[in-house]
C-alpha cells in the first residue's frame, strides 16, 4: 500500500498554476474525508475569493462549506486555508528565541533585520518551512498542502533555508563583531596588520551607519543562533521524512519544462521524498488529422474575411497548442525516464472559467490518485 | 502605439508569471528596431528568457547587437557590484585585491540590497550613454522586469536601500537611481492573458502603481486574445453555414461541437476584456492575437512585433 503523506509540498516555477493545483489537491483530500489545510504564499486575493473567504489570514481559516451546496461533490472532511506572512512568522521566531522581550525588540527594530525578514531572497522560503513545522506541531491535520513561493528556479526553495542560516553564521559577521581577531580567515593576509583600514574602507564606501547596524544585528543574533540552528535541524528532519511528499508542478511551456527537468536532475542531491510531476495547463486536441484536413479544405474555398473561415482558423490555431503541448510532454518524458507524471488537464485556452469552490472540486478529480 | 510608448526612455514590461512578458519584451524590441529606433533589451541574470528567445550564447553583462538597431544586455548583479566597487575604489590595485577576498564574497551576499541596487543602477548608466553626435545611444530601453508581485518591490529597490543606508556614498547612489526610476522617463507595461485571474492581478498591480505616480502605467497588453476577431457569437450562424457547405452530417456535427466550445470561450473572453476596459477607463488596452505555436519563439516574437506595428498605424 502507498504511504499516505501528511504533508504535500508543491514546488514549481511562477505561472504554472501552482496555487490552483495546491488548492485542488487540498480539495481532493477534503472531499475524501481528510481534515485538510492549504497553506499558500500567493498574495492574490482571487484564490481566497474562489474559496469563499474574503481574505486569507496568517492562521488557518475554515473554508465555508456552504459554497459547495450547489456542486455535485459532497465534502466528507474539512478544508482550511491560510496565507503565509513572511515577516510575521520571522518576528515570532525572533520572539521565541530571545532571552527577553527587550532583546527581541532590539532585533525587531534593527534596520538590517527588517531587510532580512522582508526582502532578502530566501526568507520567504525559509519562513514557509518554519510555518509548516509550527502548524504541524500545533494542529492535527490529516494533510497539509503547501504552496511554495513563486521562484524562477524551483530549487531555490530547497536551498534557501540553508543559505540563510549559512549567511547568519558566516565568518564575515564574526569579523564584523571582532575585526581585530579573525581577518586572516578572509584571505586578507597582506592587510592583516591593518584590519581597521578595511573597516574604514568599508565604512567609507558603504556608509557608517549600516556597518554599525549589521554589527549590532549579528551580536544580538549570536545569542539566538543556537536556537535557530536546532530549529532549522528539526524543520529539515521533517522535510526529509517519509511523511512529506514533494510534487513538481509544471506546464507545457519551454521554460517551465526545462526548469522541471533541471529540478529533477539536481533533486537527487537533496534528501527529499519526490512523488512526481503534475503537468498543468495541458490542452487536448479538438480535431483528428482527417477533420483537420477537411477544415483546411473548407477554408480554402472561403473568402479571407468570411466569419466562418476566421472562426475555423482560430480553432485550428488553438488546436496547434495541443500538438505543441504533446511534443513538450514527450520531451519531458524522455528526460525523466521512469518518473511518474500525473496529468492534470486544464486547457488554458478553452476552460478559463470562473474559479469557485465547485470548479475547484471538479478540477481536483484527475488528482484522485494522489490521495488514497 | 509605438510612438506613444517611445516618449519614455525606459519601459518596464511586467505581468503575472506565464503570460508571455518576455516574448512581448522581445517583440517590442524588434518592433522598435524595425521602426528605426535604437532599442536596448534588458534582462537580469539569472534570467535567460530573452537569451533563449534570440538563441544567443550571450556573454552576460556586455551589450551585444543582436539584430539591426537592436541591442541586448543581460545585467548580472554580481558584475554590477564589482563594477561599482571598482569605481568607488579608484586605485585599481586595491579594488582587485578587495574583490578577490573571501571577505568581499561574504560581504556582497550580506550587504543589504546592494547587489540589487547596482543592478538597477546599471540602467542609469545605460540611459546616459550617448553616441558621437550626442544622441541617445539606446532609445528606448525595454526591461523584461520581474513578474507582478515582485515588480513593485523591484521598482522600490533604491528606496529600500535609502532606508537602510542613511548616509554615505551608497545612499547617494540609491538616490541617483531612485530619481531616474521614479521619474517620467520611465513607464510600465503590464502584460496579461484574457482570463479573469490574470486580469484581476493586473488590476491590483495598477492600483498599487497608481499610488506611486511614477513610473506610470502606459498600457495593458492582452496577449493570446482570440475574441477580437470574432464578430458573430451565435452558434446557429456557423451551423447553417457548415450545413450548406458539407454534405456529411457527422463531420458537420463534429466541427459544430468544437465551434460551440470555442464560442463559449470567446464570450467569456469578451466579457473579461470588457470588464477590464470599464475598470481602467482611459488607459489603452491592446489586444494581441494567438500566434500558431508550432513556430519557434523568435518567429512568434516577430509576428507579434508586426502586430504591435500595425496597431501604430491604426492609432488615431
Amino acid at each position: 500500500m502507498k504511504y499516505q503523506p501528511e504533508v504535500i509540498v508543491c514546488v514549481g516555477t511562477g505561472g504554472v498554476g501552482k496555487t490552483t493545483i495546491s488548492s485542488a489537491i487540498g480539495m481532493t483530500a477534503a472531499l475524501k474525508g481528510k481534515k485538510t489545510l492549504v497553506m499558500t504564499i500567493d498574495p492574490a486575493k482571487r484564490l481566497a475569493q474562489s474559496m469563499g473567504i474574503k481574505e486569507l489570514k496568517n492562521t488557518p481559516t475554515p473554508v465555508p462549506l456552504k459554497a459547495l451546496d450547489n456542486c455535485e461533490q459532497r465534502m466528507n472532511g474539512s478544508l482550511d486555508a491560510m496565507v503565509l506572512e513572511t515577516r510575521t512568522t520571522f518576528n515570532n521566531l525572533i520572539k521565541r528565541y530571545s532571552s527577553s522581550p527587550h532583546k527581541a525588540d532590539t532585533i525587531l527594530n534593527n534596520s538590517y533585520y527588517q531587510y532580512v525578514s522582508g526582502e532578502l531572497a530566501g526568507s520567504e522560503d525559509y519562513m514557509a518551512m518554519e510555518k509548516l513545522y509550527e502548524i504541524k506541531k500545533e494542529y492535527d491535520y490529516d494533510l497539509i498542502v503547501v504552496d511554495t513561493p513563486p521562484a524562477r528556479h524551483a530549487i531555490n526553495f530547497l536551498t534557501a533555508p540553508n543559505r540563510l542560516t549559512q549567511l547568519i553564521s558566516s565568518g564575515v559577521l564574526k569579523w564584523l563583531i571582532r575585526p581585530s581577531t579573525s581577518v586572516s580567515m578572509f584571505g586578507l593576509n597582506i592587510l592583516n596588520r591593518a584590519p581597521q583600514k578595511i573597516v574604514k574602507l568599508l565604512k567609507s564606501y558603504v556608509g557608517l551607519e549600516i556597518v554599525e547596524e549589521l554589527t549590532n544585528f549579528f551580536s544580538e543574533f549570536d545569542e539566538l543562533y543556537s536556537g535557530f540552528k536546532s530549529r532549522a535541524k528539526e524543520v529539515h528532519a521533517l522535510l526529509s521524512s517519509e511523511k512529506v511528499q514533494f510534487y513538481m508542478v509544471t506546464a507545457p511551456t519551454q521554460d517551465a519544462i526545462e526548469e522541471a527537468i533541471y529540478f529533477y536532475s539536481i533533486m537527487k542531491d537533496y534528501d527529499i521524498n519526490f512523488a512526481g510531476f503534475i503537468v498543468n495547463k495541458v490542452h487536448t486536441a479538438f480535431y483528428d488529422d482527417a477533420l483537420r484536413t477537411k477544415i483546411n479544405k473548407i477554408n480554402k474555398t472561403l473568402d479571407k474575411n468570411d466569419p466562418l473561415r476566421i472562426a475555423l482558423q482560430e480553432t485550428l490555431h488553438i488546436d496547434s497548442i495541443a500538438l505543441h503541448d504533446k511534443n513538450l510532454i514527450s520531451y519531458l518524458k524522455t528526460k525523466i525516464k521512469s518518473q511518474q507524471i500525473h496529468y492534470y488537464l486544464t486547457g488554458l485556452i478553452m476552460d478559463r472559467e470562473l474559479l469557485n469552490l465547485c470548479s475547484l472540486a471538479a478540477l481536483s478529480e484527475p488528482l484522485n490518485g494522489i490521495i488514497e | 502605439m509605438l510612438e506613444k510608448l517611445s516618449s519614455n526612455r525606459i519601459i518596464f514590461v511586467t505581468g503575472k508569471g506565464g503570460v508571455g512578458k518576455s516574448i512581448l519584451s522581445a517583440s517590442l524590441g524588434i518592433a522598435f528596431g524595425r521602426a528605426g529606433h535604437r532599442p536596448l533589451l534588458v534582462e537580469f541574470f539569472p534570467d535567460k528568457r530573452l537569451e533563449h528567445i534570440f538563441n544567443l550564447k550571450a556573454e552576460t553583462y556586455k551589450e551585444t547587437e543582436i539584430q539591426k538597431n537592436l541591442t541586448y544586455i543581460n545585467i548580472s548583479p554580481s558584475d554590477a557590484l564589482a563594477e561599482y566597487i571598482k569605481r568607488q575604489l579608484i586605485l585599481d590595485v586595491i579594488s582587485k585585491f578587495v574583490l578577490n577576498t573571501k571577505f568581499y564574497r561574504h560581504f556582497s551576499s550580506t550587504a543589504p540590497g546592494l547587489k540589487e541596487l547596482v543592478a538597477v543602477g546599471k540602467l542609469y548608466d545605460l540611459e546616459k550613454k550617448r553616441d558621437d553626435e550626442g544622441n541617445h545611444l539606446y532609445d528606448p530601453i525595454i526591461v523584461d522586469a520581474p513578474q507582478l508581485g515582485k515588480f513593485v518591490s523591484f521598482v522600490k529597490t533604491p528606496q529600500s536601500v535609502m532606508n537602510m543606508f542613511r548616509i554615505g556614498p551608497v545612499k547617494k547612489e540609491a538616490e541617483k537611481v531612485n530619481r531616474l526610476i521614479l521619474s517620467d522617463k520611465c513607464s510600465v507595461i503590464i502584460v496579461s492573458t484574457p482570463d479573469e485571474m490574470a486580469i484581476t492581478e493586473a488590476l491590483e498591480a495598477k492600483e498599487e502603481l497608481s499610488a506611486m505616480t511614477h513610473p506610470a502605467l502606459k498600457t495593458i497588453i492582452i496577449n493570446i486574445a482570440v475574441s477580437s476577431k470574432i464578430g458573430i457569437t451565435d452558434t446557429r450562424y456557423y451551423d447553417q453555414r457548415l450545413n450548406k457547405i458539407l454534405d456529411n452530417q457527422t463531420i458537420s456535427t463534429g466541427i459544430i461541437e468544437v465551434i460551440e466550445k470555442f464560442l463559449t470561450y470567446v464570450k467569456m473572453e469578451k466579457k473579461a476584456v470588457k470588464e477590464l476596459n470599464d475598470r481602467v477607463k482611459n488607459l489603452p488596452v491592446l489586444m494581441l492575437p494567438l500566434i500558431e505555436v508550432d513556430e519557434d519563439e523568435l518567429s512568434i516574437a516577430e509576428s507579434l512585433s508586426a502586430h504591435l506595428k500595425s496597431i501604430t498605424n491604426e492609432a488615431p
